[in-house]
């Protein structure tokens, strides 16, 4: 299934601004949190917003932070103009009879090891059911298309 | 202070464009998503963007695209691929 995926106020603000995209540090990572977590799309800033509260998904085959999204990449312009975000897809997590299955959105982030200087980029709108690797596989890849896109 | 709301407005007007995510997708898209990164990979390369991480990348993707039976060795053929399986 399709799940719209939405950008931080705060990451746009700050993709917005050369020097401190340049200044973007950590790895590239996509975390699953509960129902629990409240998304907070304008003020939300650091992961810290996120696992302060234990919103994370906990379970056999998830590793606490996520799964790294490697090689993120600035790519085009194609001939229409368009610029591409996008990175490697996080691995699979496998399926796991004492794993997580109460996965509710995806969060995507860089993470610096210190949750309060990790970077949050998007979120996923909220999956509509409790999901997770418990009973099979659980993934989640980007779009065809690409993170994000920036039009002419 | 007008300056400084034009700068604001200009900053939230950024068009960034975020794109769905694929829960649990089913094989034919993941191998359109496959496809479409591996022509933003070749692409990147062809700018000069070229990293041992996105050659990695690069060989992985076209290992799992040959064993889907399609052969694709440059942006051309990654482009063709994935516009034939629906990509726009």
């Amino acid at each position: 299934m399709a799940t719209t995926f939405n950008l931080y106020d705060q990451w746009r603000d700050h993709a917005a601004d050369p020097a401190r995209a340049a200044a973007v540090a950590g790895t590239l990572k996509m975390a699953i949190v509960k129902a629990t977590y409240t998304v907070d799309q304008n003020l939300h800033d650091f992961f810290d917003d996120i696992v302060a509260a234990s919103n994370e998904v906990v379970g056999t085959g998830y590793t606490a932070g996520g799964e790294a999204c490697a090689t993120p990449t600035w790519t085009g312009p194609d001939g229409a103009g368009l610029l591409t975000y996008d990175a490697a897809d996080p691995a699979t997590w496998t399926q796991n009879a004492a794993g997580f299955s109460n996965g509710r959105r995806a969060i995507l982030y860089y993470d610096t090891g210190v949750s309060t200087t990790s970077r949050l980029v998007g979120f996923s709108n909220d999956f509509g059911a409790d999901l997770g690797n418990l009973a099979a596989d659980f993934s989640v890849a980007f779009n065809p298309a690409g993170i994000y896109t920036a039009p002419r | 202070m007008k300056f400084l709301d034009l700068f604001r407005r200009k900053k939230s007007e950024l068009p960034l464009t975020p794109r769905p995510l694929l829960v649990n997708p089913p094989p034919e898209r993941v191998l359109l998503r496959r496809a479409g990164r591996l022509m933003r990979l070749y692409r990147a390369v062809a700018k000069g963007q070229e990293t041992p991480e996105i050659k990695a990348e690069i060989r992985k993707l076209r290992l799992l695209v040959q064993a889907e039976g399609y052969l694709v060795d440059n942006e051309a053929e990654a482009a063709a691929l994935y516009k034939q399986l629906g990509g726009a």
